[in-house]
């Protein structure tokens, strides 16, 4: 099947940050920058903070990038690398918050998997604050729109079904507190 | 303007111009360092120490008279290929006041590797045919192996990947072609 020229595009620019090229490399921050900085900033507190891992993931990529075999896999590896580099601001309470969704029953969320739209990217881009973390990242990596379902099983290190309901429960979330702020104008 | 969700989210998102002109400097610096003071200057030396070697070895090359080995000669030709290489880099880096750690560092280490190579070569070429000069080739073709090896090595992964980029370049024009060709889309 042939693949849309994103897709190659994407490629190319992986191939040449391997070669070395260093006008790749400002290319591939110029692109993706505002997209990582949009997730890190959701999963970590402050601003300066956000700017502080997006460098360090960068150091990571650059270093990393040559032992990228599948530049097909550049999203992934890019929201996964922003991932790890966040982690160290909030291992330990991310866990205990996924953890409790791990078992969801999936059964129970095919009921609420009507397709709900938000619409107001304000409201939605505040709403995101006050949920919680673990379903702010799940919400944030979808609403990017870069990562399948499975590649963001992927990059979360959980299994689909997990992302799916996490998924699930973050919109129920995020819909709660839009429709309190709707209440509580 | 692209006014999906995304791209609406991700203009929201507020940032402070201190704190990205702060990142920014760091992602430039990330990829080039900055050299002042006198390590610049150092830089500039090692520009004058490489014109000096030039002089010196090109000299040599030149003036050594005829029945001086060729393997010599060509030992001196090549410390003057070293030293323009490094007035050249000592010069770029004084003028630019920054060191770009990738092609920078990748020439200087290609020039620190290179030339002991080159002269290992011409050693184990001028070696007297003796059980010496056979311990002296056997040793120094060891460091040669193991050399031509890494150098084979990236050769094959440069070629393999610029291959690659061919390929996908090719694949690239087809899916822009496959684009114009959709029913429906003027074709010029």
């Amino acid at each position: 099947m042939a693949r849309d020229k994103q897709t190659i595009l994407l490629e190319l620019l992986v191939l040449r940050c391997k070669r070395g090229e260093k006008q790749a490399f400002d290319e591939l921050i110029r692109q993706w920058e505002g997209r990582l900085l949009y997730y890190i900033r959701r999963l970590v507190a402050t601003e300066e903070d956000a700017w502080d891992v997006l460098q360090q993931t960068w150091i990571a990529v650059l270093k990393g990038i040559k032992a990228l075999d599948e530049p097909q896999r550049l999203p992934t590896w890019l929201y996964q690398i922003a991932r790890r580099t966040a982690a160290s601001h909030w291992r330990g309470h991310y866990r205990e918050q996924a953890r409790m969704e791990e078992n969801a029953d999936l059964a129970e969320l095919a009921e609420a998997e009507e397709e709900w739209q938000f619409e107001d990217a304000e409201q939605v881009h505040h709403a995101l604050g006050r949920i919680s973390l673990a379903h702010r990242e799940v919400l944030t990596l979808n609403f990017l729109e870069d990562l399948s379902l499975e590649q963001m099983a992927e990059v979360l290190a959980v299994p689909l079904g997990t992302v799916k309901s996490r998924l699930c429960y973050a919109k129920r979330a995020l819909r709660a507190v839009l429709e309190r702020k709707e209440g509580n104008p | 303007m692209n006014n999906s969700l995304r791209d609406q989210l991700l203009r929201m998102e507020q940032v402070t111009p201190a704190l990205k002109e702060r990142y920014d400097k760091e992602i430039q610096a990330m990829l080039e360092k900055r050299v002042t003071g006198i390590r610049r200057w150092a830089w500039l030396g090692s520009a004058v120490m490489g014109v000096g070697f030039t002089v010196l070895f090109g000299t040599l090359a030149v003036i050594t008279p005829a029945e001086f080995p060729l393997a010599g000669r060509i030992g001196f030709v090549a410390g003057a290929l070293f030293g323009i290489g490094w007035a050249i880099l000592g010069w770029r880096v004084f003028r630019r006041s920054s060191i770009n750690l990738k092609i920078d560092s990748g020439a200087a280490a290609g020039m620190a590797w290179g030339l002991p190579v080159i002269l290992l070569t011409l050693f184990m070429v001028s070696a007297p045919d003796s059980i010496v000069g056979l311990r002296m080739i056997i040793s120094g073709l060891v460091f040669l192996v193991m050399g031509l090896a890494f150098l084979l090595r990236h050769v094959v992964e440069q070629s393999e990947l610029k291959t690659r980029e061919k390929l996908l370049e090719i694949e690239c024009r087809l899916a822009e072609l496959a684009e114009t060709l959709k029913p429906g889309k003027p074709t010029i």
